[in-house]
């Protein structure tokens, strides 16, 4: 075998393997570089909270044509907790909600759901809502950008969100999230 | 429960895979007749628990079971059935899957061939088993499908809008049965090294294979560039974008290879280059898979980008390309290949040009594509190639194999003297010429206007001219029904067709490139406007329902020489779940062209923003495209009734 057909034979490994490193680096640096995890989940954090209008509920339950006001709660940390009173996860996190309740105040804002429903599932697992707005459309939802429910925001004094979580409040979140952060904030 | 039996399946064909190839590495050397029909056993085996997997998988889709995590992520309860079971493969995870699943089906198909020689079968068998296990493992590893989620979500996120589309649906199976397809050419390669072997046969029977891969290439690109064109309301349809090269470059080595297998097939010449292009074209279907799932490059198409996916393919490159690259290097030396000559206008010399050609073209697409990863990587300068790099090298490069591509037909194999060569060579320069000169005196064409118009209707006079005298040689006469495909193989149809689709695609390329027209401007209700010789009456606006989405439509109403066209309907849907916005073009299609009408921001009192074009022949690009694939699926047909030695004619 002469040399020139050996490097010939050569030619397209040794184009592979320049190929292969030089991949290999840009991979090296991606990976080097900080990427951020569930963009989707910290895409609210540090934001203020949506400028929306939501419906308060009266102690029907019912729709009393008066819009939910954030202001009472201006300087102060302050939870809102989506659910429903068809959502099996929400009948999990509720002693949880009931506990959060008794630090900080929490709003709820029941998302779909029928008025007799609603006072029923309150009055089975106890009402640990300071307010309660109504979502009957799904639209406060979508702007909050809530993946489904239950969901709940952290709200801090200046009325930026600064901790999400989705699903079920379940204890050891709440222990090892949420207080944290309640801690540190106050 | 139900999609865990589909993860244990998945779970099963890998292992299944990995004891199929220690076994295939373990006889490998001493073969008996036992040790290959277990290795097509398994081959059945592993195809069936990868549909089961995969059937799973797109009933999850169905049902929307959004307990899975790739369900909620890409799918949603009101979506339409078909972009449900599209969404299967409309995600990474499921696109990998469907890629397995494809794999394991053309290895099943070419386990039943008889007529390969059973030393080559079990290394193809064993190659293909090697693939399939390290995807297998790519999705185990790194992209399972089947996992689930903690809490499960009301709904699901919503497949990305600008993907339901019924073009697009069909588009990534294509393009997997077009990569995978060329994964059989490459093991028949590998094969040929590993046992050391080549003759006519081969050629024979690996043509079929890169006939298939290549018009489900072909068919699939266009399916990619007609949904760029409707969907993405850019007026375009390619772009030159990282994404469309990856596919482009294997079609490119795929086309080259269909050419030159015909010398291997003929004349048992160029077995190294063959070998080599095969070896090739699968390893550009790898790169463009690594290229588009990796997310080295940021393309329109911005897929999951997560690097430890990057560094497995990359893994999987090395061992399935720098392998038999080594074992190329080192065996291809024992093909001695007879030394023959032949004239330079020969139909061998001609094929080879085009494979020049072809190779080089991929090379160009190739550093367009990779210079600015390479260039980000060396330097942290961030540049982008547009169209400006490809219209100066990539174009310049075709020329030459479409004027080719006419006379190369006519071309005789070998040293024989090719008879009516100079008669057409004196009608293509003749009907050209006034081609060209008619093309002149439209208005507002250009001199490159003029050459691609012509160099379509060069080609298209070719291959009219070829198709004819091949009739009057083989005076044959259809007598049954039956003897209409005998005939049709007889006469090579199937190439006549694919030149024919180029030279419409060329005429498409000279209307759309060149000869386009534009308006763009706010127009309000009742007004009226003029794109060439069309008037277009804005009549109406107003706000619509969808199932998953909400819109804004204009209507417009088309006139030609006050006459009553069409209407034309460009909306802007918002889908609240994906929260995103696509802008729906409206157009209406004619044999002479496309009027292009996308509707922009605006409202009652300044009106609104319309981009409105007309597109002469844009069509042609497309069927050009459909014609090109066709001619592959004619020139597979045909190879299978030579195969079946039933050229008996009357």
């Amino acid at each position: 075998m002469n040399t020139k057909s050996l490097v010939l034979r050569l030619l397209p490994l040794i184009l592979f393997s320049f190929i292969i490193i030089v991949s290999g680096l840009v991979l090296y640096e991606l990976k080097k570089k900080p990427t951020k995890k569930n963009l989707l989940t910290s895409q609210l954090i540090g934001k203020k909270i949506p400028d929306i209008k939501i419906q308060e509920a009266d102690n029907n339950l019912e729709n009393n044509n008066k819009n939910l006001n954030f202001k009472k709660y201006k300087n102060k940390l302050f939870a809102v907790n989506f659910f429903a009173s068809w959502c099996a996860p929400c009948r999990v996190e509720a002693p949880i909600v009931e506990d959060l309740s008794k630090i900080i105040p929490v709003i709820g804002i029941v998302y779909k759901d029928k008025p007799n429903n609603t006072k029923k599932f309150l009055d089975d697992f106890g009402n640990p809502y300071d307010k309660i707005g109504i979502d009957n459309s799904g639209k406060i939802a979508i702007e909050w950008g809530v993946y489904g429910v239950p969901e709940t925001f952290l709200i801090n004094e200046e009325g930026k969100i600064i901790y999400r979580h989705a699903g079920p409040l379940l204890y050891n979140i709440f222990k090892s999230e949420v207080l944290p952060i309640i801690k540190s904030n106050k | 429960m139900i999609p865990e039996i589909g993860h244990i399946f998945l779970i099963l064909a890998f292992v299944s895979s990995i004891m199929q190839i220690t076994y295939w590495a373990y006889n490998t050397k001493n073969l008996n007749l036992l040790a290959l029909d277990i290795l097509k056993n398994g081959v059945l085996i592993n195809c069936l628990f990868i549909l089961i997997s995969f059937s799973i998988l797109t009933y999850s889709f169905v049902v929307s079971d959004f307990s899975l995590l790739i369900v909620s992520n890409n799918s949603h309860s009101l979506k339409p059935m078909l972009y449900k079971i599209s969404g299967t493969w409309g995600n990474h995870e499921g696109s990998l899957l469907l890629w397995v699943l494809i794999l394991s089906s053309f290895t099943f198909w070419v386990s039943k061939k008889k007529q390969i020689n059973n030393n080559l079968l079990f290394s193809i068998l064993g190659v293909q088993t090697l693939i399939l296990c390290l995807f297998l493992a790519f999705i185990l590893f790194t992209s399972n499908p089947f996992e689930r989620v903690e809490t499960i979500a009301l709904e699901g996120r919503g497949l990305n809008p600008l993907l339901q589309d019924p073009g697009l649906a069909f588009h990534p199976p294509m393009l997997y049965i077009g990569y995978v397809g060329l994964s059989v050419s490459f093991s028949f390669a590998v094969g040929a090294l590993i046992t050391g072997k080549i003759n006519k046969e081969w050629a024979q029977q690996i043509r079929p294979w890169i006939s298939i891969s290549w018009s489900a290439l072909t068919l699939g690109i266009a399916l990619g560039s007609w949904w760029a064109y409707y969907e993405l309301g850019w007026g375009g349809w390619w772009f030159w974008d990282p994404v469309e090269n990856a596919s482009f470059m294997p079609w490119l080595i795929a086309t080259a290879l269909l050419h030159s297998i015909r010398i291997l097939e003929k004349r048992l010449i160029f077995v190294n280059w063959c070998i080599l292009l095969s070896i090739l074209g699968f390893s550009f279907s790898l790169l463009g898979t690594f290229i588009v799932r990796s997310g080295l490059l940021t393309s329109v198409h911005s897929f999951a980008t997560d690097p430890s996916r990057g560094v497995f393919i990359l893994i999987i490159m090395i061992i399935s390309i720098g392998g038999p690259l080594i074992l190329y290097a080192l065996k291809s030396s024992i093909f001695k290949e007879p030394k023959v000559q032949f004239n330079l206008l020969s139909k061998e010399s001609a094929l080879l040009i085009n494979n020049l050609f072809f190779t080089t073209a991929t090379a160009t697409v190739l550093i367009g594509t990779l210079y600015p990863l390479f260039l980000d990587a060396l330097s942290g300068a961030k540049i982008s190639i547009g169209p400006a790099y490809y219209n100066a090298t990539f174009a310049p490069i075709m020329t030459p194999i479409i004027l080719l591509m006419a006379i190369a037909p006519f071309l005789n194999w070998g040293k024989g003297k090719s008879k009516n060569l100079l008669k057409i060579i004196a009608l293509l320069t003749l009907t050209s010429l006034i081609a060209a000169f008619s093309l002149s005196t439209i208005n507002g064409s250009s001199i490159f206007a003029i050459i691609c118009g012509t160099l379509s209707f060069w080609l298209f006079v070719g291959v009219i001219s070829d198709f004819f005298v091949k009739i009057k040689e083989t005076k044959l006469k259809i007598t049954k029904m039956g003897s209409i495909f005998l005939y049709i193989s007889k006469i090579g149809i199937g190439m006549n067709v694919a030149h024919l689709g180029v030279a419409i695609f060329l005429a498409g390329i000279t209307g759309e490139q060149f000869f386009k027209t534009e308006f763009s401007g706010r127009k309000n209700i009742g007004d009226t406007f003029y794109i060439e010789d069309k008037l277009l009456e804005f009549k109406n606006f107003q706000t619509l329902k969808g199932p998953n989405y909400q819109s804004e439509m204009a209507t417009f109403t088309l006139y030609q020489n006050n006459k009553f066209i069409g209407y034309l309907k460009p909306e802007k849907r918002f889908y609240p779940t994906e929260q995103s916005q696509t802008t729906e073009a409206a157009i209406l299609t004619g044999f002479w062209g496309d009027t292009y009408v996308v509707l922009g921001d605006g409202d009652n009192q300044s009106g609104w923003s319309i981009r409105a074009y007309f597109n002469p022949l844009v069509s042609w690009i497309w069927s050009g495209a459909f014609f090109m694939a066709l001619g592959g699926l004619l020139s597979f047909f045909e190879h299978k009734n030579i195969t079946k030695k039933n050229i008996r004619l009357t």
